[in-house]
């Protein structure tokens, strides 16, 4: 794998991600307050994969240390995620697939960094830079790479990306016409919070693992 | 994207209650899909353009600059100065190059945005064509199986075919262009293709062999081994492979002569094959698997180009799913 270079770049995309978290997290709080509807289990994974992905690009606000561990922890906890969308996806298949299977592929893909042994113990921006001390760990992580996978989850993030954004034009239109057909719902009661900002943060999330697994095809 | 609700965690009653009031998503146009799959590739493009080989002197001095080699000088000295350009500045062009990229997709796949952003797509596939590409080596006698006429014209020519239409049509490509035209741009892709790889620099005994070879290092095993095994295959055998190449992308541009049914949608097929055989044996996916690729090259765009000229069932597609609001 590659480094991650400039390192504006890796420190903007950490920015973009602390912003998906803090959004995420919002959200939430918003909704109790006004009773309004929220996707909590998105919610929360999108505040999981902001912190996170926030930690691989940036190893100064990553709220685990660099080590094989925490690179463990988050990715079992990706993939109890990746088993609840699943479970989710497979008990009402009809109910907005798409939600599901997209949430779904970032946390397999997620799973699929952080079991990367560059990712996890180097923090992804020094790993495979002569001289530096991801070196070592760069031996190890040869022997486990799998980019044709890497490849494949990349294509499917950013395919789900694309997928998503245009999910979200056809909510503006659910939405203006929901409050046009019953104006009880145009006091917002009862309405999802902001689910274009959702939108919004998921692409985010699903270009920057995009962009960490096109790093591990090097 | 969203994944639960409280409603639906709520009891079956008052989920189905919820289920009910929320208006179900309409299903998308053939046309809406393909412009969300050329949506998908141009945000890959964006994020392999992020890759950290781009932003140093080398994209220009190793990518950009080598293209220009052998055209003519009108088309070369151009490339070469925009070349020198981007080896001064490397990390601001290389940003604006992958924000744009970006923008691209997303502005496809954002509805309100679509025509606009294929309008710029056209525009900058154009532009890249030249100045980055050399006109995708048509001039200079590069073959097919390695990616002419050049992947980003692929892109404009798409731009094109998908444009939101509300016109019914044979198939979802002549909806903006209409028949005729779809027509010819059909025979005119995959005609130069079999007149392309008839060139003399291709049809040497072991040209086809030498370019598949060399497409095999670095790459994963499997790739490794297909491509050797290709290159095996047509060693010292150069001219006979390309001349069935020839012979093969010549009947694939006359397929869409045919009338829909059972011939044309053999050859389709075929044509699927060959972009995939290209894609995999010709261009190594594209080369992406090394941290120096821009694009997965032209395989997955002749496959889209392919399954928008695929007959469809019914009248054409409603506007409102076509990216056209």
């Amino acid at each position: 794998m590659t480094g991650i270079s400039p390192a504006w770049l890796a420190d903007l995309l950490a920015a973009a991600m602390l912003a998906v978290a803090a959004c995420s997290l919002a959200r939430p709080l918003y909704a109790g307050r006004r009773d309004r509807q929220i996707h909590l289990d998105t919610d929360a994974t999108h505040v999981l994969l902001g912190v996170a992905l926030a930690g691989l690009l940036a190893p100064s606000v990553s709220v685990l240390p660099h080590t094989a561990w925490a690179a463990d922890t988050w990715a079992a906890i990706f993939a109890a995620a990746a088993v609840w969308f699943a479970w989710r996806l497979a008990a009402a298949p009809r109910a907005e697939p798409l939600r599901y299977a997209s949430v779904l592929v970032l946390c397999a893909a997620m799973v699929f960094v952080e079991l990367d042994p560059t990712y996890a113990t180097s923090g992804g921006g020094m790993a495979s830079m002569p001289g530096m001390p991801g070196m070592a760990a760069t031996t190890s992580a040869d022997a486990f790479r799998t980019p044709t996978l890497a490849l494949l989850l990349a294509f499917a993030v950013t395919g789900f990306a694309v997928l998503a954004t245009d999910r979200a034009a056809l909510l503006a239109a659910d939405r203006s016409t929901a409050g046009a057909a019953d104006p009880a719902q145009s006091a917002d009661r009862g309405l999802i919070v902001a689910p274009r900002a959702a939108i919004a943060c998921h692409v985010a999330a699903g270009v920057v693992v995009g962009y960490l697994l096109v790093l591990m095809l090097a | 994207m969203s994944g639960i609700t409280r409603a639906s965690i709520a009891p079956p009653a008052a989920r189905r209650a919820s289920a009910a009031s929320r208006p179900a998503a309409p299903p998308l146009s053939v046309r809406r899909r393909l412009q969300l799959a050329l949506a998908a590739l141009w945000l890959f493009d964006g994020v392999l353009q992020l890759q950290p080989y781009m932003f140093t002197k080398s994209f220009a001095q190793n990518i950009i600059a080598p293209a220009a080699a052998g055209n003519p000088a009108v088309i070369a000295d151009p490339m070469t100065w925009a070349a020198r350009i981007i080896a001064a500045h490397p990390a601001p062009a290389n940003a604006a190059f992958a924000a744009i990229q970006l923008a691209l997709g997303l502005g496809i796949a954002w509805r309100p945005t679509a025509r606009a952003a294929l309008a710029c797509s056209i525009g900058w596939a154009l532009g890249v064509w030249w100045f980055g590409e050399g006109l995708g080596g048509v001039l200079t006698g590069s073959d097919p199986l390695m990616g002419a006429p050049g992947v980003v014209i692929l892109y404009a020519l798409l731009a094109v075919l998908l444009w939101p239409s509300e016109r019914p049509a044979p198939f979802p490509a002549a909806a903006a262009v209409g028949t005729r035209a779809a027509q010819a741009l059909w025979l005119v892709l995959w005609g130069s293709g079999a007149y392309l790889v008839m060139q003399t620099a291709n049809t040497g005994p072991n040209d086809m062999h030498d370019m598949i070879a060399g497409m095999a290092g670095g790459q994963p095993r499997w790739l490794s081994w297909t491509d050797g095994r290709a290159a095996a295959l047509v060693a010292d055998r150069g001219m006979a492979a390309s001349v069935v190449l020839a012979v093969v992308l010549a009947a694939i541009a006359l397929a869409v002569c045919l009338p829909a049914g059972p011939a044309q949608r053999a050859t389709f097929v075929t044509a699927l094959i060959v972009a995939l055989v290209i894609w995999v044996v010709g261009e190594a996916l594209g080369m992406v698997i090394g941290g120096q690729g821009t694009d997965p090259n032209t395989g997955p765009l002749l496959m889209l180009i392919v399954a928008a000229y695929w007959p469809t069932r019914a009248a054409g597609p409603k506007s409102d799913q076509d990216g056209a609001a």
